[in-house]
């Protein structure tokens, strides 16, 4: 990203491009009726959608075949990823200290991460249903996946750039080992592994849409997968709106926490 | 962790092993002992039905069935390993470089206008965090099923990481280069190729590499969702099929083929860049 900025909106010229952008949309399809509701819905069909799936009369589950609200499945898709990262960062963060801290570990270790890594985590879907079926263990191995390899690799990195004048210097000044690990170690490479969180959490999220669509029955890529066999265009951009914004607020909030200082290292 | 004859190593005190003792041996060790450790609990031990888990062998086996035969036709999953292979790759280079067609003259002008960008920030900000997937059902519905939709995600999928390394490397070309080529009497056009270009070509390259990288991965996912054929069909194919093996060498391609162009690019980058200082 060029100009990173972590206030929700840094230039109040971007809402006016996005209310042309608006103001567009309507015109080529409510205004001159160009595109049909089927193959672009109009503004208001998609805000009828949004309040529709927001606000459900009766459990959609019974008329659509989609979860029972909107944030049924926002919150179904935010908790698959919050808990396949948590596993990640669970694995990735302590296995990554071990590698870059014990050479022996990590040249051990290092054929298996440099043969694995380059699977994509979405080619790992088969492999999944295979062993899990289809459904929430899939869908949380595929995730644990797409976040597990920016953490371990980060870790590692950072735990190896460590500069080796403050160890010396924690070492003169009489620290025991476990204050240099904690003291010294853990915060020099924090800035590191908060990159690989950071870089876990959005492909994370990247990968819970094709996951879903494949291996769930319930999420937002379920959802809009599911509208679309439905034919209910509205209700497909309503859940790509979901995810757009979902994913913008997990983009700002892990730029909020990349500046507490805890983050930025010592 | 905290054992005490770590932190030396970490200081680059002295070594009195060998690198090969210290870094290749422990690794042949390792790749070993996994390749052992799979078979044991496959063919040897029996704990896994040849479904879930298939041993090393099953596999080879499937890559030679996989990769003989005919390139295009016949056989379980109409074409061969590498007839799948080459149909990924042509979807995937001409969704990327219609991206990348693009995404350079767009983001030179969204870095060279500032207002430009003052403007269109937030939406492409915005915009860019839709996952390339997620624009199926709609792709789907726009272009029927096929080529199209395929092309389009990756199209979609890729367009934003070159856009924004194409503004940031404009963003990063030192004003007074600019100003030096200026006051020398050099023209406009000579000011773009020959200062602003060169200072653009790593932002460029690494947008290059990562948005392929970007576009081989959606293309998987792509050819998952809907597709009857590529590498993504392959593998969710031979999952119907249960054979396992084949889901094991078509995920073994997939890596490897992306590998391959990632290096490829960093190859290019190392020599196009090379004055580059840092990284």
């Amino acid at each position: 990203m060029p100009m990173e900025n972590d206030r929700l909106v840094d230039d109040p010229r971007g809402l006016i491009f996005i209310g042309v952008l608006l103001g567009l949309w309507w015109l080529v399809t409510s205004g001159l009726g160009l595109f049909p509701n089927f193959i672009l819905p109009s503004p208001e069909a998609v805000w009828h959608s949004a309040i529709k799936l927001s606000f459900p009369e009766q459990p959609q589950g019974i008329m659509m075949g989609y979860g029972e609200s909107l944030w049924g499945d926002i919150m179904d898709s935010t908790l698959r990823l919050f808990g396949a990262f948590a596993i990640s960062a669970g694995i990735g963060i302590p296995l990554g200290v071990l590698m870059g801290m014990v050479p022996m570990v990590g040249a051990a270790l290092d054929p298996l991460l440099q043969g694995f890594r380059p699977i994509p985590p979405i080619a790992w879907t088969p492999l999944a249903i295979l062993w899990f079926g289809i459904g929430l263990q899939s869908v949380i191995f595929i995730i644990f996946l797409g976040a597990f390899w920016p953490i371990l690799i980060n870790t590692i990195a950072g735990v190896r750039e460590v500069r080796p004048l403050l160890i010396r210097a924690g070492r003169c000044l009489g620290a025991s080992r476990s204050q240099i690990f904690a003291r010294i170690m853990i915060p020099a490479a924090m800035p590191f592994i908060f990159t690989g969180v950071r870089s876990g959490v959005t492909v994370g999220w990247w990968m819970i849409v094709p996951a879903e669509m494949i291996a769930s029955q319930s999420g937002l890529g379920f959802l809009i997968m599911r509208a679309r066999a439905n034919g209910q265009m509205p209700d497909v951009i309503t859940g790509m709106i979901a995810i757009a914004l979902v994913g913008y607020c997990l983009h700002l909030g892990l730029q909020y926490l990349g500046r507490l200082r805890l983050f930025r290292g010592a | 962790m905290t054992q005490a004859a770590t932190i030396p190593d970490l200081t680059g005190g002295t070594e009195s092993r060998s690198a090969f003792a210290r870094r290749v041996l422990p690794g042949i060790v390792s790749a070993g002992l996994f390749f052992a450790a799979w078979w044991t609990v496959t063919d040897g031990l029996e704990l896994f039905s040849p479904i879930i888990l298939p041993s090393p062998i099953e596999v080879g086996r499937s890559a030679i069935s996989l990769a003989t035969g005919s390139l295009f036709n016949g056989g379980l999953y109409q074409a061969n390993l590498f007839g799948h292979a080459l149909l990924s790759l042509r979807r995937v280079f001409i969704g990327w470089l219609f991206a990348v067609g693009m995404a350079i003259p767009l983001g030179l002008l969204m870095g060279a206008v500032p207002t430009f960008w003052r403007y269109t920030g937030l939406s492409v900000r915005i915009f860019s965090q839709v996952p390339p997937i997620a624009f199926m059902p709609l792709a789907i519905v726009w272009f029927g099923l096929g080529e199209l939709p395929i092309l389009f995600i990756i199209f979609i999928g890729t367009f934003w990481t070159m856009l924004n390394n194409v503004i940031a490397g404009v963003n990063a070309v030192p004003p007074i280069l600019l100003r030096a080529a200026r006051s020398q009497g050099a023209s406009g056009s000579q000011i773009f190729v020959r200062v602003m270009l060169p200072a653009m070509f790593p932002y460029l390259f690494v947008g290059l590499r990562v948005s392929f990288g970007i576009a081989w991965v959606s293309i998987v996912a792509a050819e998952l969702v809907a597709s009857s054929s590529g590498l993504g069909y392959l593998i969710m194919h031979a999952m119907n099929l249960l054979a396992s093996g084949d889901v094991i060498v078509g995920m073994g391609t997939i890596a490897i083929i992306g590998i391959a162009f990632d290096h490829f690019f960093r190859v290019v980058e190392r020599k196009v860049c090379r004055w580059k200082m840092t990284d």
